[in-house]
This record gives C-alpha cells, structure tokens and sequence, in this order.
C-alpha cells in the first residue's frame, strides 16, 4: 500500500511533466505492476488494488481541480496549464482503465471487483467529458493566442481570416455562458477564463474600431481630394464581417463608425450632387432639358443605388443581427432579401440614405425651378422623367404598401391622375401634344409592368390587379388618348381575367365538399356515364352524396355565405370601390352553380328524395340578409 | 433590395398649378345607376365619366366609376356603381342597393316597359334602404329621339310627382343634362348628409323631406 501511494503521488507529479514524459511513466509503472503478480489466481486481488488506486486518482483528480479552482488571483495562464494537466492525467487514467476492464473480463468470477471497476470507469469517463465540454467551449483553436487578438492584423486577408475566426470564437463562446448548466458556470476557473475572454473581446473590438475609423476617414479625404472613382466600397467590402461582429458585439463603436461613414461621404456626394446641377444649368441653353435632366438623375441614381446597396449590407441595416442565429453563416445577401429582413427593410436604411444624401433634394428642387424659369415647358418635362424614374423605383418596392393591410390602388397609379391633370393644363395652348402622349405611353407601360409584378403580403394577387388596372384603365379612358387605346384594352381584360380568377377561386368554398363531389360527377359523365347510372358508382353513391350533404346543415351553409362576404370585404379596399361589383359576381356564379347542382341531383339521383341543403329561394334570402346586415 | 432612390416628394411639387394632395379625401357620393336594359345606363355614366357615347350595345353586369369633381365650389369625389338591367334574381341588387347613397332610376321614352319597371325598382330600392326620401331622380333618356317617343311627357311627371321625385329627360348621345342629373343628384346627397349630421349633432332636428315638399307645395 505504501508503494501504491508513492507511486501514485510520482503519477500524479509526473502528469504535470510534458504529456509523453507522464504516459511512459505511468506505463512503466502499470508494467511493473503487472509483472508484479502471475496467473489467474492473482486478477481479482489486483482488480481490486487497481479498483481503489483509481478512486483514489479519481480523489486526487479532482482534489487538484478543486485547488485550482479555489485558488483566486491572475491564474489566466496558470489555470490553462492546469487544465491541461488535468486532461493529460485523465487521458493516463481512461488508458489505465481500458486495462482494469481487460483484466476484469479475464477473471469472471471476480463480480464485486468488475462492479468496483465500473463504478471507477464511469466516474472518470464523467470527469472527462465535463473536462472536454469546458474545453470545447471556453478554448477553442482560435482562442489559444488571447494576447494577440489586443493588436489584430487586418491589413491582410491571412490576417482578417484569422481574426475573424477568434472574433467568431470569442463571440459564440461569450454568448453559450446562459446555455451552461450553472454548476459549471459557478467554477471558479470558468468564472476566470469567461473573465478573460470577455476582455479580449473589448480589446478586439477597440482595435477594429480604432483600425475602421482610419479607414473610413481616409477614403473620405481621398474621394474628397481626387475625382477619380471611389474605391471606398471594394476596400471597405473585406470589412463587412467585423462590421457585423461589432454591431452585435459593440453597438457603441459600430453606431460612431455609421456616423463616419455618413459624414465623410456626405460631404463628398454634396459636393459632386451640387457640382452636377450647376453643369447642367450652365449647358441649359446649348442642350435638351430632357437629356440634361436625364443626366443629373442618371448620375443621381446609380451614386444613391450603389450606396444604398453597399450600406445595406456593409451595416447590415435593417437586419436584426440578435435575433439572427449566431453562427454568422446566415449573413449571405440573397438569404437576406427573401427572408423577413428584406421585408421590414426600409425604416433605417430610408433614414440613413438621408444622412448621406442631405442635400439632394434641395438641389434637384432647384435644378427644376431653374429649368421651370428658363423654358415653360420644362417643368413638364421634369415631372415627366422624373415620375418615370420614380415609378420604376416604387414598383419595385411597393413596401409602403406592404405595412398596410391592404394593398389597395398604388399611389403612382391615382398620381397619375393628377399628373395628367397638371400636364393637360401646360400643354393645352402648345402644338407639343405628340410628346405629351408618348410621356403617357411610356408612363402607363412602366405601371401595368409594375402592377403585374407587384406582391402583397395580405391581399390576393387577384384583388391587387383588379383594383390596379381598374383604377388605371378608367384613367386611361379619362384621358381619351388614341394613341393609349391599346394599353387601355389591355388593362381592362386583365380586370376582367382578375375578377372571374378572384371569383372563380373563393365562390365554391361555402360548399366546397359538395363541390368537388358533383365535380367528380361531371367528370363521370363526361367519360361516358349515363346520368341516371351515376349513382352505381361507390364513389358517386346516393349513401356517398347523403354523406357529403349532411355536412352542409342549411345554417352552416347561411353562416359560410356570411363569412365568404367578410372576406371579400376584407381583401378589398375602400379606394377600390369594387366590394359591389365582386359580390354582385360572387352571388350570381354562386346561384348559377347552385341551380347547376339542382339540376344534377334530379338528373342522376331521381326520386332519392335528396336536395340541397337550401333552396334558390332560401340563397337570394340569405343574400337579402347579408345586404341588410352590412 | 428595395430601391429607395428617387425622392418621389419630387412628383407633386414642381409643377405649377399643380396642389399637393389634400390630406383628407375628398367626399365620395355613392350614385347607382339603375332601370331596364338598354335604356342607356352605361350610355349616361359614359357620357359624364369620359364625355364619350358608346354605340355598340353590351349589357353590363356592374361596373364602377370614380371621378373627382367640383360640386358648388367643393371638391368631391362620384362613385357610380353602373347596374346590370337585367338581373336573374332581383335579391342580387339588394346588396348594391343598400351601398348605394342616391339613385338615378333611368328608363328610355321609347319603351314603355321600362317605364313601368321603373316601379318595381323603386319598391326595391324603398324596402331595402327602408327609406322615403332616399336621394332619387327619375330619368327619361333617349330625349333625342323624340320621334320615337311612345311614354307621354305627363306620365312621367305624374309618375315623379306621385313619388316627390324630380323628374329629368336626358339624351346620353348629345349629352343634353347629363351633368344635371349627376349634380342634381349629389347635391341632394349632400344635403341629405348635413341633415344627417345635423340631425345627429343634436342641433336642428329638422323634418328631412322638407326640399321635396316645397318643391310641391
């Protein structure tokens, strides 16, 4: 026994050496051991000497992680070491412990000393794997180097690569402390290290911050200086990570880097905003107004296009970065835009593209004064372009509409009116109406490309293309333009093809089991079937339609026309003003189908004494009940 | 991505004589146009939404018209919800007639049917606003084809005054009264209207047939 422990104790000094240095010793030891005793007569004293050695390891293991863990101080360095150790010594004991369990097995009598064993194997195997979860959590590869995280690289893609890695690390590690089971959180090695790493974290984000700003501040005195290309976005695109990592991690340094960014380029945008508008008056006399104006908002557009898309995902703008999973492999630009994100998209980047761009509306006001003052029909003009640009813009967007419940008539669609109106007042005394109307033509050809491509979150495609080329055709129709005849057409069939889809496709759902049954019948018939034969079929029997129709109780079906109506007073929208003209439809397709099945039943059920669960009579009273209760 | 460019605050400014859009709406007046098919429904609503008449005959089944005008130095806003002459089951009206705020009940003066269908379209419209001295006129149209004439002028008006109606002979295709029967109608909405208010407001609780009455008295 006082051997045991001697070595025991050399082990457990020997663990703390270099880890080849304690697995030969421990080896040389257990060999010994073994040498020690011969035959089979000998397994289970030794199974049990080899039991209580390791419990007493065990002790010892855990003895020394409770030293470490009371003993407080700057033990960053100590404590890793430490740990190691333990992970060594525990490795030592889990190959000592595939031995016990061989020696085990080779002495079947032996039960009580097997269970000992056991009882030994699993504690240690519970030790490692605590062991390993708190490794794999707070020391993972990319957190071995803390100190150099203080002063990172990000000059280079190596160096980028690298700190993004650990900043990653830092983050899911300092972000897993609520998901850890307490007892292990109440270590006070874990309490340490958490200590330490939430430091590093500060002192990255300092460094990035510190690194950005220079940055951020240089590119804006370069593009202020030189009238080159910016480059600013694909030096800045390397960046957009941290940016992410910081408006998570640091939302005070991220938030004062936003206010950079928007300052410098303000400035800088100002400045070539205002230089553009002052070319173009000073070429007003030589050039068309139209190809000048053209320019300035060309010009205008992409800078704010470009900006708009590089700030979106250099900030992330309107992405709630928390919310979002933390493994930051969800940052692709595509996942954004179809997801929820790209949905709310609009609050922040709206009001961030007017800190960058401060100054442009004043200045493309003014532009239009100077063009207005200078050529009567300038101001036309203006409007003309630029409302053909602005429709391009919202029929991509239709966000604002997105926010409401319904969709309704687009604004563009009912400023066309006004439009009209202002523009049939300029042009009444001049002989340009032939520019006039190709201004319409171009105008409602871009509208009903966006009313076709529009989406609402609420309302039915059907009800948003009926309300749009309705209002827009009778616009259209107000204008009396032959050269819009075409158009106009055009918008009414598409009306008309919406409402008979949008009717078609919500009138059978009061009956709609019924429905489908008779449509089965149809198809019977047609491939054949005689009428009066129908009801042969298992499928079609008069047990089957008994069936399906005690499932529409005359209430029930009163109460589903009642309902059908709150839905399509739902979907519709007071502007709109159709809410007449669809159930007007709804109640004649309704009845015609009614009548249709009427006619079905007495033609394939004869004398079954089976009818529909209401009568004409009682429909057109449901309806009167209906128009006197809305 | 959502494009946020293009100032669209651009759009209503600049143009000379062109207001910014008031905050509010202006009023809508609900106007429903019924009577017989062919009697020139569509034909009136036509004339007055696009100053068009329209010789090819198509029966509507209903159709919806906005248009902004001004009425007595007032914006406001006409909703004509044109009917379908001929209906399969008349309780399909029922609900558009409820919506509806005034009426024009429109026959031809060369067809006596649909001069004496203009009494079931009454009935209906008085059951189901439940309602006297709901906004109504009675129109006579085709007045330019008096040649064809067969329903007496005193009918018409006998018919009118039985009902405190006014009485308007209108011609869609030469356009003789058709603003008159569309404003005549509304400023009858809207006189209605402030009575209701009125009457709601607690302040003159006044009799509300009273422009009818002396009309006849």
């Amino acid at each position: 026994m006082k051997y045991e422990d001697v070595t025991l104790q050399r082990e457990w000094e020997g663990a703390k050496e270099p880890p080849d240095v304690t697995v030969t010793a421990s080896e040389a030891a257990l060999g010994a051991l073994l040498e020690d005793g011969d035959g089979e007569q000998d397994a289970e004293r030794r199974v049990r000497q080899l039991g209580s050695r390791v419990a007493r390891l065990d002790a010892l293991n855990v003895g020394g992680m409770l030293a470490a863990a009371t003993e407080s101080g700057g033990a960053g360095a100590a404590l890793a070491a430490r740990l190691d150790d333990g992970l060594s010594a525990a490795a030592a004991l889990g190959a000592r412990l595939r031995r016990c369990d061989a020696l085990a097995r080779a002495a079947p009598d032996a039960a009580h000393a097997r269970t000992d064993a056991a009882r030994a194997d699993a504690n240690a195997r519970a030790l490692l794997a605590e062991l390993d979860a708190i490794y794999r959590w707070l020391d993972p590869p990319p957190l071995r180097d803390l100190d150099s995280l203080a002063e990172p690289v990000l000059t280079t893609a190596e160096g980028r690569a690298r700190a993004l890695a650990a900043a990653e690390a830092l983050r899911a590690a300092l972000r897993a402390e609520p998901t850890m089971p307490a007892p292990r959180r109440r270590l006070a090695a874990v309490r340490e290290r958490l200590r330490r790493l939430a430091r590093a974290k500060d002192q990255l984000a300092a460094a990035l911050a510190r690194h950005l700003n220079n940055a951020l501040i240089h590119l804006g005195n370069e593009a202020a200086q030189e009238s080159r290309p910016h480059r600013h976005h694909t030096e800045l695109a390397p960046y957009a990570p941290f940016m992410r990592w910081l408006k998570d991690m640091d939302e005070k340094a991220f938030d004062a880097l936003v206010k950079v960014y928007a300052g410098s380029w303000a400035r800088v945008y100002e400045r070539e905003v205002r230089g553009a508008c002052e070319a173009a008056r000073a070429a007003l006399c030589r050039d068309r107004t139209d190809d000048l104006l053209d320019h300035v908002l060309s010009l205008v557009e992409s800078l704010c296009n470009a900006e708009q898309d590089f700030c979106t995902q250099f900030f992330y703008l309107d992405i709630d970065i928390k919310s979002d999973s933390s493994d930051g492999e969800k940052s692709e630009g595509g996942e954004r835009e179809r997801g929820d994100g790209g949905r709310r998209a609009g609050a922040e980047t709206r009001r961030f593209m007017h800190e960058l761009f401060p100054a442009l509306e004043p200045e493309l006001v003014a532009l239009v004064g100077h063009v207005e003052r200078s050529e009567p029909y300038g101001a036309m003009r203006a409007l003309a372009c630029v409302g053909r640009r602005v429709l391009c813009a919202e029929g991509e967007r239709g966000e604002q509409a997105a926010r409401k419940p319904k969709c309704g008539v687009f604004s563009f669609v009912s400023e066309l009116e006004e439009l009209s109106g202002a523009c049939e007042a300029i042009f009444a005394t001049s002989g340009r109406r032939a520019d006039l109307d190709r201004w319409y033509l171009s105008l409602a050809s871009a509208m009903m490309h966006a009313i076709q491509h529009a989406e609402h979150p609420r309302t039915p495609r059907a009800v948003l293309h009926m309300e749009n080329y309705h209002r827009l055709h009778g616009t259209l129709s107000s204008l009396r333009v032959p050269a819009l005849e075409a158009l106009r057409r055009e918008c009414r069939t598409r009306y008309s093809d919406a409402l008979r889809a949008y009717v078609t496709q919500y009138f059978g759902r009061p009956l709609e089991k019924l429905t489908q049954f008779f449509e089965g019948v149809s198809e019977a018939v047609a491939s054949g079937v005689r009428e009066d034969e129908v009801c042969y079929r298992a499928a079609f029997s008069k047990h089957e339609l008994r069936r399906v129709l005690a499932l529409y109780p005359a209430h029930e079906v009163r109460k589903s026309l009642h309902r059908l109506y709150r839905t399509v007073e739902k979907h519709l929208s007071e502007e709109g003003g159709l809410l007449q003209v669809v159930w007007r439809a709804m109640q004649e397709e309704f009845i015609a189908q009614h009548v249709a099945l009427q006619a079905r039943v007495a033609a394939c059920y004869p004398a079954a004494g089976l009818a529909l669960p209401l009568t004409t009579q009682d429909i057109l009273d449901a309806f009167s009940d209906i128009a006197r209760e809305h | 991505m959502p494009r946020l460019f293009c100032c669209s605050c651009l759009v209503p400014r600049p143009a000379p004589g062109m207001s910014k859009k008031p905050a509010a709406q202006p009023t809508l007046h609900k106007v429903i146009m019924v009577g017989s098919g062919g009697v020139g429904k569509s034909a009136l609503t036509l004339q007055f939404m696009y100053d068009e008449f329209v010789e090819d005959y198509e029966p509507t089944k209903a159709d919806s018209y906005r248009k902004k005008v001004v009425l007595d130095g007032e914006e406001v806003q006409i909703d004509i919800l044109d009917t379908a002459g001929q209906e399969d089951y008349a309780a399909i009206r029922d609900n558009y007639f409820r919506s509806g705020e005034g009426f024009l009940c429109v026959f031809s003066i060369t067809e006596p049917e649909s001069f004496d269908a203009t009494q079931e379209f009454r009935e209906q419209i008085l059951r189901v606003k439940n309602d006297e001295n709901i906004p109504f006129l009675l129109v006579g149209n085709k007045s330019d084809l008096a040649d064809k004439r067969r329903v007496p002028l005193d009918a018409c008006r006998e018919r009118a005054a039985h009902w405190q109606v006014p009485y308007v002979e209108t011609s869609a295709k030469t356009r003789d009264n058709v603003d008159k029967v569309f404003f005549d109608l509304m400023r009858e909405i809207r006189s209605r209207k402030s009575d209701d208010s009125r009457a709601t407001n607690g302040d003159v609780k006044r009799k509300k047939r009273r422009i009818i009455k002396c009309a006849i008295l």
